[in-house]
């Protein structure tokens, strides 16, 4: 109960926040809609000439397409400090998490909501909802596929932010990993050699966020609903690992900051 | 009863070391050199409950990284802390249901919103009831006079009423210890005053242990009733503030005005310059040493031009700062 509270609270306060800035708010919608509209008719131009790339389809594609909306829709709305806890833990913004009583890491993500997210969401469900029949399994497909894709996105990239207690400043480093995510979500793993297939299932498994969904919605197999579950359950148990650790070697600082 | 235990608390830092411009990067880059900073050395004290300390030291002497191992936000490398039985870093979450914080340079109102969405995040932070959060908001906003722009958002606050929103916010879960780091900073005469009031009379109200950090001598003299002092992460002073004063006030500052410079300075037993400007000159007398009748009768026959004689006690700023000069 206490959670969900505090989880209302802070949408709400976030929401209240992009009220204050309306003009801002609905630029940034007309521009996200603008920007994926965009990327689908690209996908729809090429494979007017073209029947499939390497066995994928238009319907693949946009499959791939519309996970990675949700699930970075999701993470922008609900979880909107994802890409920014590098950042947190240099700046010392730390400091306000840990003074207070909820969970540090799951504090931090859901203090921040960009509204924005919210299109993304409506997006990612339209286009799944217009180019896949609408099955009870297609449907599960839909909703747990993109929050363990959600999951496992946000804290990639989180392990990546926490990393900052031992490398201090590293955004840079952090943007191309965060840059990498989002290509390796937008292309089948079907287009990569066998090396990189395996680098990014089982190291850095980036192709859990939407290609495994997509395989799924193509051909169910139980192997892959296990494999999602356990991958999901490990990245997030060893990103709030590592986290807890980083917190010992936390340093603060003295910059003036306000909540924004 | 102590309400804080700190021993033999130490923390050190890393800190890199870089020789300026490029070849100093490029060099950094390839050997990097790190120095061993000691923040805090061999901290000892005890606060009783309800005191009201004033824990001050010059700029990097220590004290915010005392506070931030007291939170629990910053880990110890040695020592021990103990907050109402609680250790800092291990009961973290407990201990944040006991302790306000209040950082003067670290907004925890939402700048784009009105404080009272502030609160009421609060309140779903600490779990605090809905009916017991609303009588307690009503009784605080009442105790520091914030009515007036409560549904203003903070960024249209002036810093004197954010400040005292900032202190609501700390105290909206009924915390037992309040931390105040520079609270006053960059606040103006009255609004230092109210926010030195509000929490005085918090403290006799409530009885809530206050630990305050201040560069300002009349938040010190004002709020606190004990004094810290630390520098170079050690503890160097230690004891009411009255007694600080009672020890002091044996020195008296005698300052001359004179009509025309015939001569150096007087240099007697007990007697000492503080100042010497063209036609000013003033002595600190130590009592102790020279009683102030006969330091006032040699100064007279001394300096034969005098225009104008003033006998000042020595202030709590100059008291301080000898503190800090001495260790």
């Amino acid at each position: 109960m206490g959670y969900l509270r505090f989880i209302k609270t802070y949408v709400l306060l976030n929401i209240s926040t992009a009220m204050e800035y309306r003009l801002n708010f609905f630029l940034q919608s007309f521009f996200m809609i603008l920007n994926n509209v965009a990327f689908i008719l690209f996908w729809y131009f090429l494979f007017g000439t073209l029947d499939s790339i390497n066995g994928w389809g238009l319907q693949d594609f946009v499959g791939l397409f519309g996970f990675a909306a949700l699930s970075f829709g999701i993470n922008a709305f609900f979880f909107g400090n994802w890409t920014r806890v590098g950042e947190i833990i240099v700046n010392g913004e730390l400091d306000f998490y840990l003074s207070l009583p909820k969970d540090e890491l799951s504090h931090i993500l859901v203090s921040k909501s960009s509204f924005s997210g919210f299109g993304d969401m409506i997006f990612g469900i339209v286009i799944l909802l217009l180019f896949y029949p609408i099955t009870l399994t297609n449907v599960l497909i839909f909703v747990l596929g993109s929050l363990a894709g959600a999951l496992i996105w946000a804290h990639l990239l989180v392990f990546a932010g926490t990393l900052s207690f031992w490398l201090g400043e590293s955004s840079g480093f952090f943007q191309s990993l965060s840059h990498l995510t989002h290509v390796f979500t937008s292309y089948p793993s079907e287009l990569f050699p066998a090396i990189i297939k395996m680098v990014f299932f089982f190291i850095f498994p980036v192709f859990f966020i939407t290609n495994v969904n997509v395989f799924l919605l193509r051909d169910f197999q139980w192997i892959w609903v296990v494999g999602l579950v356990i991958v999901t359950f490990l990245v997030v148990a060893l990103t709030r690992f590592v986290f807890k650790r980083g917190i010992r070697r936390y340093e603060s600082g003295n910059l003036v900051t306000s909540r924004i | 009863m102590a309400i804080i235990e700190v021993k033999h608390l130490t923390k050190t830092f890393q800190t890199k070391q870089k020789q300026s411009g490029f070849l100093g990067s490029l060099q950094s880059l390839f050997h990097p050199q790190r120095k061993t900073v000691e923040a805090v050395r061999d901290l000892n004290f005890t606060i009783q409950k309800g005191e009201r300390v004033a824990f001050i030291g010059p700029n990097g002497a220590g004290k915010s990284t005392t506070l931030k191992m007291l939170t629990g936000i910053l880990y110890p490398t040695s020592g021990d802390i103990s907050l109402l039985g609680y250790t800092p870093q291990r009961d973290r979450k407990k201990l944040s249901y006991e302790l306000g914080t209040v950082f003067g340079q670290k907004s925890q109102l939402w700048y784009h919103l009105p404080p009272m969405d502030t609160y009421d995040l609060f309140a779903a932070i600490f779990d605090i009831d809905k009916n017991v959060y609303a009588k307690r908001l009503q009784k605080l906003i009442k105790q520091f006079d914030i009515q007036d722009f409560i549904h203003t958002p903070v960024r249209k606050l002036s810093l004197g009423q954010r400040m005292r929103c900032e202190l609501v916010a700390a105290l909206l879960h009924q915390p037992k210890i309040l931390l105040l780091d520079e609270p006053t900073i960059g606040l103006d005469i009255l609004s230092k005053k109210a926010l030195r009031n509000a929490i005085l009379e918090f403290n006799k109200k409530e009885k809530t242990t206050i630990l305050l950090t201040s560069h300002d001598v009349d938040d010190i003299e004002n709020v606190c009733e004990r004094i810290i002092i630390i520098n170079q992460g050690q503890l160097v002073y230690d004891k009411p503030l009255d007694d600080l004063k009672s020890v002091y006030l044996q020195k008296k500052i005698i300052k001359l005005q004179l009509e025309e410079r015939t001569k150096k300075p007087l240099k007697r037993k007990g007697i000492r310059v503080v100042a010497d400007t063209d036609l000013t000159i003033s002595y600190e007398v130590d009592t102790t040493r020279q009683p102030l009748q006969d330091a006032i009768k040699q100064l007279l026959s001394y300096h034969l031009n005098i225009l104008d004689i003033t006998i000042q006690e020595v202030s709590v700023e100059e008291i301080i700062e000898e503190i800090y000069k001495q260790k």
